[in-house]
């Protein structure tokens, strides 16, 4: 498995670049704004390879489904001033009006930080043949916060680390990894909570190095990380056979039985399962990719989308249930 | 020290204003000075805290897009890419705080930047071309100039151009 989906669910690069012609989003009012959306559109949307979504437009439920996928940032879904323009594929999405003019991001499946990378440097080319960027040779690309001066880079991984956590290790490692200049948080960014053990790792300067060292050290670091996941996965499991073995099939059985789930749950128990897909324990083909996509799947904005009606918490943990059960289904 | 409003000027004036038990001290030179009023506040002045908004008021730097830096300090935001020259001062220890101590860009630049780096790039080039067509220039006045029989301004085109010359051979 070469793009490590056992162990990274997916990697994203993002690019913050401004318009040297006006003022921050924050300081812009709504109209500046929806003049800036239209801007941009017309600049790289020529033959409508991307979705114009307008958050003023969309419903809330909409809105957080977008944050869910990871299309949109919780920011500019929350403050509902700005645009997204989203490809086909949703691997890239252009946020427009948030805290930066443009937050240019590319999100790809397992560990592929270099062609999140060169995606997102495409993008930027061609909008800088159309517009001029805030740019100074001191400090780089200009950004609204200075923590994302010089190149507005940030890259990130998320990473599925359970046995790290069953181990108890998580918070040693993930110091070191902030000694290293690289910042750790939960699954939805700045201010989430962890849970079922998905970590994400990013960049905190972006200052005075060059984005190829960016990419390679989080690269290098993530690599460090699979490594460590993998042989405690494979040592819990040699030492604790029957622990290990009670709490995946504890969780197949939960997955492919029951009749309601709420989110923390099969969350933790799509995690346990994601444990067990990794030592072998289950059979069937791209498991893993089925599983990272439950991850998303699962929550409750999907689930009320996919159904097409208002839910209320209760019908919503039902239909959470019968989307996993069917799902796993033959499968595993 | 240096005034704390305009960072130019020696600070001369010494103001220290105590209300509600709370001490504000500021270095100002006389040239600023003038500009802030130090009488005593009234009591309903006070009170109503408004004498220190005031003073502090007269103190705020703006940027043109209208953001000052206790915007920034509330916000972490600034207001408009112009914002790093006006603040540029106040603003340095942020950055190598938030940066860990970096502060030049050796990233990526954008392609219209590029452009002009490399036509800067090119002028060597272009100042060799400039120089031969001013070479052919001068000669070919220098001949009129002989044919002509005017030797005074031929003795002044051969020396410019034994000048150029000399200047292309170093």
């Amino acid at each position: 498995m070469n793009d490590m989906l056992d162990v990274v669910l997916t990697s994203r690069v993002r690019l913050a670049r401004n318009l040297q012609d006006l003022p921050f989003p924050g300081n812009m009012a709504q109209a500046e704004i929806a003049e800036l959306v239209q801007r941009v559109n017309k600049a790289i949307n020529t033959n409508n390879s991307f979705l114009l979504l307008c958050m003023q437009e969309l419903p809330e439920a909409e809105r957080h489904l977008l944050v869910e996928r990871h299309l949109v940032s919780p920011d500019l879904a929350g403050c509902a001033k700005g645009a997204a323009l989203i490809n086909k594929d949703e691997s890239i999405s252009i946020l427009i009006g948030e805290e930066d003019h443009l937050r240019i991001q590319c999100l790809l499946p397992g560990l592929q930080l270099e062609q999140a990378d060169s995606l997102c440097a495409s993008i930027d080319d061609m909008l800088c043949k159309k517009m001029q960027f805030a740019f100074e040779s001191e400090l780089g690309y200009l950004t609204a916060c200075p923590t994302n001066l010089g190149t507005g880079m940030r890259a990130s991984v998320m990473l599925h680390l359970p046995a790290l956590s069953l181990a108890g290790q998580t918070e040693g490692l993930l110091a070191a990894i902030s000694k290293l200049g690289y910042a750790v948080r939960g699954l939805y960014g700045e201010g989430s909570g962890t849970h079922g053990h998905i970590f994400q790792v990013s960049n905190q300067m972006t200052l005075g190095v060059l984005e190829e060292d960016i990419i390679s050290n989080l690269n290098t670091i993530a690599l460090r990380i699979i490594e460590r996941e993998r042989s405690i996965r494979s040592s819990l499991y040699k030492t604790n056979k029957l622990e290990i073995e009670d709490i995946v099939y504890r969780s197949k059985g939960v997955l492919q039985y029951a009749r309601k789930l709420n989110a923390k749950e099969a969350m933790q128990h799509i995690s346990n399962l994601k444990l067990g897909a990794g030592l072998g324990l289950t059979s069937g083909l791209d498991t893993q990719k089925l599983l990272n996509r439950l991850l998303t799947d699962v929550q409750c904005a999907s689930i009320r989308k996919r159904s097409g009606l208002e839910l209320s918490e209760a019908q919503c943990d039902e239909a959470r249930a019968n989307i996993v059960r069917e799902a796993l289904k033959g499968t595993i | 020290m240096l005034c704390e409003n305009c960072k130019r000027r020696e600070a001369s004036v010494h103001s220290v204003t105590i209300i509600n038990g709370v001490k504000k001290e500021h270095y100002l030179c006389a040239e600023c000075a003038k500009g802030v009023q130090f009488s005593l506040p009234s009591l309903m002045d006070i009170l109503s805290g408004f004498h220190i908004e005031e003073e502090e008021k007269t103190l705020e730097q703006q940027c043109s897009c209208g953001c000052s830096y206790s915007i920034f300090q509330k916000t972490g935001l600034l207001g408009c890419p112009a914002c790093y020259r006006t603040f540029a001062q106040r603003l340095t220890p942020v950055i190598k705080r938030a940066q860990s101590g970096k502060m030049h860009h050796v990233g990526r630049i954008p392609d219209s930047i590029q452009k002009d780096v490399s036509e800067v790039l090119r002028t060597p080039e272009s100042q060799a071309q400039i120089e031969q067509d001013e070479g052919k220039r001068l000669r070919l006045e220098l001949h009129k100039a002989i044919e002509e029989e005017r030797y005074e301004r031929a003795a002044e085109l051969r020396d410019r151009l034994r000048a150029l010359e000399g200047e292309s051979n170093i």
